[in-house]
C-alpha cells in the first residue's frame, strides 16, 4: 500500500481513498456477494462496507495486508446484514426471493440452466441457514477460497476450529439438501447444533 | 488427532457445487463505484468542519488553561519573593532607625559633656603647670619657699632663674590656650560618634550575614604581610611560590562562595518564612472568601 496515499486518505482526501481502496472494491463485491447471495443486498452492503472503510482508515497500521483488512471490514458488513435480516423476519420461512435467489441475475435460459438455478437456490438457502461461526467458516474457505490459515487468523480462531466449523458446515448442508427440496426452518438448525456430537 | 491436521471429508457434489457457486458472481453493478465514492466525499464534507470544530474547541481550553496556569505560578513567584524582599527591606530600615536613634543620641550625649570636659581641661593644664613650675623650683634648690610660691612666676624670680621663668611663661600661654584646644578637640566628636555608628550598622549587617565578612576579610588579612614590594608598581610580584598558596585560596574561595550563597538562600528562606508568617492573617482573609467562591461556583457546576 502506498504510504503517501495511505497518509493523505487518512488525512481526509477521498482522492487519494479512491485510488488506494478502488483497486480492492471488486473483492468487497464478491465478498458481499457470497455471503447475502443477492445483488441489491450485496450493492447495499457493499457501500456500506467502503464508508466503514473510510472511518476506520485512519487506525489502519498497515500491521496486516489492506485485502485481509478490507475482507474482514466488508464481512462484518454482510454479518451484521444477515443478522439484521433474521431479526427482521419472523421464525417461519421466507419467500426465496427475500433469502437471496434473484432469478433475473442469473437469467436462466435453457432446462439445464434452470435445474442448475435451482440448485443454486437451493445451496444458497441452505448456506443461509446455518449457524453464524459455521457459514462465515464456509464462505470464506469455500466460496472466497481464503487459505485455513489465513481464515483462521480472520476469525481469530485456531486453523483446527475453522476445520471443524467448516466440516459441520458441510455435513449441514448435506443434510438440508438431501431433503425433500423442503427447507429446514432457521430454529430448527440451532436446535440441531445444540444436539451433543456422538 | 489435531484439529488443524482435520481433514475435511470429500463430498464431490457437494464441493462442485459449492466451487460453481464461488466461480459465478455476477457482475460489479456500473454505478457501484460512483455511489461509493459519493458517499465518501458526502461523509469527508460532513466529517471536516466537525474536525476543525472540535480541534478548536479542544484547543482554545487547553492554551487558556496553560497560560492560567502559568500566569498563576508567576503571580504565586512574584508575591512570595517580592514580598519577601519588601518585607527584608522593611525590617532593615527599621533597624537602620533603631541604629541611627541610638546613634544620634550617643552623639548628642557625647556633645553635651565635651564642653564639660572641654572646660576642665584648663584647671588640668593649670595644675599641671603649677606640678611642673614646682618641680623645676625644687631641681634650682635655691627657692626661697614663701607663702608666695603659690605665684609661680614670681617664685621663680625668686629662684633667680630666668630661664625656668620662660618655662612657666611658655607653660602658662599654653595653659591658657587649652580651653580652645579641648574645644577643638572636642568638635570631630559627634564625627566621631556618627562613623561609629555607622561602623556600627555595616558590623550589624555583615552579622546578619553570619560570619561571611570575617571569613572572607580573614585570607585578605593573612595576605597583607605576604605581599612583597617590587621595584615597580606595574611588575608583579614573583608568583612560583605563592602558586599553589593561590590555588588554594581559589578553592577555598570557591567554597566560600557557594557556602556563602547557601547561607545567603537559606537566610532568603528563613525571611520568606517569616515574611509568611507576617503575612498569615492577611493572607487567611483573602483565602476565606476564595474558598468560599470556588465552593459556590463548584456547586453551580454541578
Amino acid at each position: 500500500m502506498d504510504e503517501l496515499l495511505l497518509r493523505r486518505a487518512q488525512g481526509g482526501d477521498p482522492e487519494a481513498f479512491e485510488q488506494l481502496i478502488g483497486p480492492l472494491e471488486q473483492l468487497v463485491w464478491r465478498v458481499c456477494w457470497h455471503y447475502t447471495g443477492n445483488r441489491e443486498a450485496a450493492e447495499d452492503c457493499g457501500q456500506e462496507a467502503m464508508i466503514r472503510i473510510w472511518r476506520s482508515l485512519g487506525s489502519y497500521r498497515g500491521d496486516c495486508a489492506p485485502e485481509s483488512w478490507v475482507y474482514r471490514i466488508a464481512a462484518n458488513c454482510c454479518m451484521d446484514w444477515l443478522r439484521k435480516k433474521k431479526r427482521d423476519r419472523s421464525e417461519s420461512i421466507e419467500p426465496l426471493k427475500e433469502q437471496g435467489f434473484d432469478p433475473a441475475d442469473s437469467a436462466p435460459g435453457t432446462e439445464e440452466q434452470v435445474v442448475a438455478a435451482d440448485e443454486h437456490r437451493r445451496l444458497r438457502e441452505a448456506i443461509a441457514h446455518l449457524p453464524e461461526d459455521q457459514r462465515e467458516a464456509l464462505v470464506m474457505t469455500q466460496l472466497e477460497k481464503v487459505p485455513y490459515e489465513e481464515a483462521a487468523r480472520l476469525l481469530q480462531v485456531s486453523e483446527g476450529t475453522v476445520k471443524s466449523r467448516v466440516n459441520r458446515a458441510k455435513a449441514r448442508l448435506k443434510e438440508i439438501l438431501s431433503a425433500s427440496g423442503e427447507l429446514s426452518p432457521p430454529g430448527n438448525v440451532q436446535k440441531d447444533e445444540r444436539r451433543p456430537r456422538p | 488427532m489435531k484439529e488443524a491436521d482435520m481433514k475435511i471429508p470429500a463430498d464431490p457434489a457437494l464441493d462442485a457445487e459449492l466451487a460453481r457457486m464461488a466461480e459465478e458472481v455476477p457482475p460489479m453493478p456500473a454505478d457501484f463505484h460512483g455511489k461509493w465514492m459519493n458517499a465518501v466525499r458526502a461523509e469527508a464534507q460532513k466529517s471536516a468542519p466537525a474536525e476543525n470544530t472540535r480541534e478548536e474547541k479542544q484547543k482554545a481550553p487547553v492554551s487558556l488553561a496553560r497560560w492560567t496556569r502559568i500566569l498563576s505560578i508567576a503571580a504565586v513567584f512574584v508575591f512570595l519573593i517580592g514580598g519577601t524582599i519588601l518585607y527584608r527591606n522593611s525590617g532593615k530600615t527599621l533597624k537602620e532607625t533603631v541604629i541611627r536613634t541610638e546613634a544620634k543620641n550617643a552623639v548628642i550625649t557625647a556633645g553635651e559633656t565635651a564642653p564639660d570636659s572641654a572646660a576642665e581641661e584648663p584647671r588640668k593644664a593649670m595644675k599641671a603647670a603649677e606640678d611642673a613650675v614646682m618641680e623645676a623650683a625644687e631641681s634650682a634648690e635655691t627657692i626661697t619657699v614663701t607663702e608666695d610660691y603659690a605665684v609661680p612666676e614670681q617664685a621663680a624670680e625668686y629662684a633667680g632663674e630666668e630661664d625656668a621663668s620662660a618655662d612657666y611663661a611658655a607653660v602658662y600661654e599654653a595653659a591658657e590656650e587649652e580651653p580652645s584646644m579641648a574645644e577643638e578637640a572636642a568638635e570631630p566628636a559627634p564625627m566621631a560618634a556618627m562613623n561609629a555608628a555607622g561602623a556600627a550598622l555595616t558590623a550589624s549587617e555583615d552579622g546578619r550575614a553570619g560570619k561571611n565578612t570575617a571569613v572572607n576579610t580573614e585570607p585578605a588579612m593573612t595576605a597583607m604581610p605576604t605581599a612583597k614590594p617590587t621595584a615597580s608598581p606595574t611588575v608583579p610580584a614573583p608568583a612560583e611560590t605563592e602558586a599553589p598558596e593561590q590555588e588554594k585560596e581559589e578553592t577555598a574561595g570557591t567554597e566560600e562562595k557557594e557556602g556563602g550563597f547557601l547561607r545567603q538562600a537559606g537566610a532568603f528562606l528563613t525571611d520568606m518564612g517569616d515574611f509568611l508568617l507576617a503575612a498569615l492573617p492577611y493572607l487567611l482573609v483573602l483565602a476565606v472568601p476564595a474558598a468560599a467562591a470556588l465552593v459556590i461556583r463548584k456547586r453551580g457546576k454541578k
